[in-house]
């Protein structure tokens, strides 16, 4: 397959989901676009209901029936968004995988993780019997489990958290997936754990090349572990840069005022900046800018309309009036 | 140390437990806590920081008398605190209250949030009338950050943020002087824990409170600490001044810890990873209890418990090989 090196591996454009509940209609996104090249790692943070998860359970068409899906996500020169379901299966897990917070809720607990993992292998990759049994032992060795072989015949009860997301990354990586993406893959873990499964993941990136989507409400882990980081605010992307960028200068002041929210743990402690006021509600939303009830920087015009994106500088853009004026 | 607050000795909470959950399985003991000291002045801030499972829930229920201690003292103003649920035990929760982690399951959901908030002050019986309880309710949801049209309004109906503001009034409505605060912002999103940090932060100042403070958030827990104290295992292993122990942590424990928070700024320290899971607290291994996972172990950490022992720089440790200098 031939992709020039500019072209990106998966395009999302003006991606929108409306969930409907019965009683009304809930916009979760708003025209989400985001572009990534092969080979790229990029992170998504924002706080919950933000849409990072949702952005991509839409893309892969994992959301189910209340929700509308409008938008494109090309990949492979094609949509995704209304493809039929076979399509879908050909691209789920084999060429983007995805791993969630909570692993011992992802897998079966009735089953050995060897079945689970073989399973995967005969659906993505056609192994049965030995082959199989012989692949799934590398995987779980690939990902860091001691004694690999005897763990197969393991449930996921007899393993330790961070012992199942291992296992729910060897299961991902059956497929050999060209996209990962990760859902709080560390959320539910121990801080020393939460450092293995990142380091595990990084080694997986270096030795294979794999496109990483890193979803997290922790600006830390995903500065991190990714180069790139898209902010999302109330259903949008508001700022889209690379990591230095973000850190030294922030275009959007919700980003700022992320920045200034979280403590250090080392220099002088001063007191946190908090943004006041609360994330509105999807169904409530207010006229303009959703962010601009917060925004220490509000303008009038701010509340006109929601503000396009910016381009601030090369690759860094922001949906903010003022990065706005900045650049004109 | 002079009588504080708060005087807490050497706390053991043990259970006794069947090995690998099995109804015939071998009897164990179960060390949750396994003696933990410590004591806290009035206005200052004890945080304690550790993985789940190292004991720092049951540390908090113990101190307020909702667990009963396996042996070891809790002395609340000088006075040995009493039998869980006796009558003098009731009364002396008016000084030491709790915040836990879910806002939502802490609250009753049928009930509008003012008059839970008015609650302890009835059972207590403090206030002459139901008007004088409002009152004072009122005046409490002004001092963190709510407003009148909140008292009528039910659990559902507010934010994260504004509950979890709710279960400081009622603890508050009491006027302790422990609050023991488990997780307090874990459940909040990142732009509300520095509202909720800082309004903690107010109340200590204004109201002379002290903090029991536990979280998993070392950040958070230095910015509101004036002391921390490191558990794995049912017990201290360090502790001492956060901006110390988080700048040049002495136990490997501690190292590893704060080397695994992921930081903003992009100045990469090398990361010392541990291998493995922290060991179960029913078979923790003789000697010191990480030294299964420690990169630094030797000999003698298989067979000698190391105890606490005072730094030069006034910090407590216990490790056989943190330098004594």
């Amino acid at each position: 397959m031939f992709r020039s090196a500019d072209q990106p591996l998966i395009d999302i454009r003006g991606l929108t989901v409306d969930f409907d509940t019965g009683q009304r209609v809930v916009r979760a996104l708003h025209g989400v676009d985001l572009a990534i090249t092969s080979g790229e790692s990029v992170g998504l943070v924002g706080e919950s209901g933000s849409g990072k998860s949702v952005t991509w359970l839409a893309a892969l068409g994992l959301l189910g029936g209340q929700a509308r899906i409008r938008g494109e996500v090309r990949f492979d020169g094609r949509n995704l968004v209304g493809a039929p379901a076979r399509d879908l299966e050909a691209v789920r897990g084999a060429r983007i995988a995805m791993i969630f917070q909570d692993p011992a809720s992802s897998l079966n607990p009735v089953y050995r993780i060897g079945r689970q993992l073989c399973e995967a292998l005969a659906l993505h990759r056609g192994l049965t019997g030995t082959a199989a049994q012989a692949e799934a032992t590398r995987l779980l060795d690939r990902v860091g489990i001691a004694d690999a072989q005897h763990r197969l015949r393991d449930y996921p009860h007899e393993l330790s958290g961070g012992m199942n997301q291992r296992v729910m990354i060897a299961m991902a990586l059956a497929g050999q997936p060209e996209i990962l993406v990760a859902d709080e893959p560390t959320t539910a873990l121990d801080a020393t754990i939460q450092a293995q499964i990142l380091e595990l993941l990084q080694e997986i990136r270096r030795d294979s090349a794999m496109t990483l989507v890193l979803i997290s409400h922790d600006l830390g882990v995903v500065a991190e572990n990714t180069d790139r980081v898209c902010v999302m605010y109330a259903g949008r992307i508001v700022e889209d840069a690379p990591i230095d960028a973000i850190f030294d200068r922030p275009a959007h002041p919700y980003t700022s005022g992320l920045l200034a929210a979280l403590p250090e743990l080392e220099g002088p402690r001063r007191r946190l900046v908090a943004i006041p006021g609360v994330v509105p509600e999807p169904w409530n939303l207010p006229r303009g800018c959703s962010f601009a009830p917060r925004c220490p920087r509000v303008e009038t015009a701010c509340e006109a309309g929601m503000p396009p994106s910016f381009q601030v500088e090369e690759g860094h853009r922001a949906a903010c009036l003022r990065a706005g004026s900045l650049v004109a | 140390m002079s009588a504080g607050l708060l005087e807490a000795s050497d706390l053991v909470r043990h259970y006794q437990v069947r090995k690998g959950g099995r109804l015939f399985g071998e009897n164990a003991t179960l060390r949750a806590v396994d003696g933990v000291s410590f004591s806290l002045q009035p206005g200052r801030t004890l945080g304690l920081v550790g993985e789940s499972g190292c004991g720092k829930t049951t540390t908090a229920r113990l101190v307020l008398g909702l667990l009963p201690l396996t042996s070891g003292e809790i002395r609340l103003e000088g006075e040995v605190l009493p039998a869980t649920q006796s009558k003098r035990w009731r009364d002396l929760r008016r000084v030491m209250q709790m915040v836990y982690q879910n806002p939502l399951a802490a609250l009753d959901r049928r009930i509008e949030v003012g008059r839970q908030v008015m609650e302890p002050l009835a059972i207590h019986g403090i206030g002459k009338s139901k008007a004088e309880r409002r009152d004072r309710a009122m005046a409490i949801l002004e001092s963190v950050g709510l407003q009148a049209h909140h008292f009528i309004r039910y659990p559902h109906e507010l934010s994260g943020g504004q509950r979890q503001r709710i279960v400081l009034a009622r603890a508050l409505i009491l006027e302790p002087r422990l609050l023991v605060c488990d997780e307090p912002i874990s459940a909040l999103d990142v732009s509300i824990q520095a509202q909720v940090v800082n309004l903690l932060l107010d109340l200590q100042a204004k109201m002379g409170l002290a903090y029991l403070f536990i979280s998993h958030d070392l950040r958070m827990v230095r910015q509101v600490s004036h002391e921390v104290a490191v558990m794995y295992l049912g017990r201290i292993v360090e502790r001492g001044d956060p901006d110390r122990l988080f700048t040049a942590p002495a136990h490997p424990y501690t190292q590893a810890l704060v080397s695994a928070i992921p930081v903003a700024t992009r100045t990469r320290r090398q990361r010392l990873i541990l291998k493995g899971d922290p060991p179960n607290s029913v078979d923790i291994p003789a000697g010191c209890a990480f030294h299964a996972r420690c990169p630094m172990a030797v000999a003698r950490c298989r067979s000698e418990t190391p105890a606490l022992r005072a730094l030069e720089d006034g910090r407590q440790v216990a490790c056989h090989l943190a330098a004594a200098s």
